[in-house]
């Protein structure tokens, strides 16, 4: 079913809404949730809150983009249920993507602090920064959290080439928020 | 604020250029799609052949059909990497593909290969970078030497040590 109608139906109040959506995007939302926590059993429930999230969501909401709007709760309430300090219940390559970020902060005492929402629209204004090959990878990486190796498979690129696009990026992450005043 | 903070916040970004990072995968890259169809006349020209070869079969050769044979033969050869049907991007040793070799000065000679200065941008190193290359693994070049400009042809690179291994190397005419 398209976008579109299915939104129509959370509108309409219909909780074919719920099913059409799992139809849709179920096994992609359960993906990127498992990608968070190791339990299956505990990325299942994340995304049933999800679907619960998005029937209190829309309307008022009317997203444009579905899978988008879909995948940002998933994966909030996703990271809700993480305990990052409990490592048989972290990925490791969890703990990976974090370390390459840590790479992108500076380090300097007089900068301002950010909530996440403010640090999701500096992101978002960096993003738009980059070339297309380069925010797909990185995209694809940070927030859809792809391995490097599904990433070169999706594009056609070399694993060498997302690594080195990464890598570059990173640094322009830097240098974009010691420019912005962001605090360690 | 720490790289778990950034990874968290990422979840906060548009939801226009998420959409935009999750389109269906990309169309075959025009490579792989000139690799599959080089495979294709292989099989064409292979059952063509086997066909002939069959004494039941009374075909007669018209300069016609000489003429696609060679002509499917010529265009999987020129077509066809290394391996058969391998859309891998490096060429084996031997059969490197002039687009994929990136030109380098050599600047001093180490026990397993040499250091050299990047002199293009590639997608791996940008020029002026200093690159460390290792030899691959059964490869050993005839006798280099230092300040001459090389043509390199690498199966990988790490940007994090700026190693790259390289299987292939020839002067720059």
């Amino acid at each position: 079913m398209e976008d579109s109608a299915i939104i129509e139906l959370y509108w309409n109040r219909d909780e074919a809404a719920i099913r059409e959506t799992d139809a849709s995007y179920g096994k992609k939302l359960l993906s990127l949730s498992q990608r968070i926590l190791s339990s299956p059993e505990d990325a299942g429930e994340c995304v049933n809150d999800t679907y619960l999230e998005t029937w209190n969501a829309i309307p008022p909401q009317r997203p444009n983009f579905l899978y988008a709007f879909l995948s940002k709760i998933c994966r909030f309430i996703s990271f809700g249920r993480l305990d990052w300090n409990n490592a048989a219940k972290r990925r490791a390559d969890l703990v990976s993507l974090t370390e390459e970020l840590e790479q992108t902060i500076p380090d300097s005492r007089s900068q301002e602090e950010l909530d996440s929402r403010e640090l999701g629209r500096l992101l978002s204004r960096f993003v738009t920064t980059l070339p297309e090959d380069s925010r797909l990878i990185f995209l694809r990486r940070y927030w859809h959290l792809d391995t490097t190796e599904e990433i070169a498979r999706r594009y056609g690129f070399t694993q060498s080439k997302v690594k080195t696009q990464l890598h570059r990026t990173r640094a322009k992450l830097y240098a974009y928020l010691e420019k912005e005043g962001i605090a360690v | 604020m720490n790289g778990r903070d950034l990874l968290e916040a990422m979840s906060f970004l548009d939801e226009e250029l998420v959409a935009a990072s999750d389109p269906p995968p990309r169309a075959i890259p025009w490579k792989r799609a000139l690799s599959l169809a080089a495979c294709f006349c292989v099989l064409l020209a292979g059952a063509f052949f086997l066909f002939r070869l069959n004494p039941a079969n009374d075909v007669k050769e018209s300069a016609t059909e000489a003429a696609m044979f060679s002509a499917a033969n010529a265009e999987a050869d020129a077509a066809l990497p290394e391996t058969a049907c391998d859309v891998g991007e490096a060429p084996a040793a031997g059969n490197a593909s002039e687009e994929l070799s990136y030109t380098v000065r050599l600047e001093e000679l180490t026990e397993t290969g040499f250091r050299a200065t990047a002199l293009e941008d590639t997608p791996d190193w940008e020029q002026g970078e200093s690159i460390l290359m290792e030899y691959a693994e059964g490869f050993l070049p005839d006798a280099l030497s230092p300040g001459t400009e090389y043509r390199v042809w690498a199966e990988s690179f790490d940007p994090q040590t700026h190693r790259a291994i390289i299987f292939q190397i020839e002067p720059v005419s």
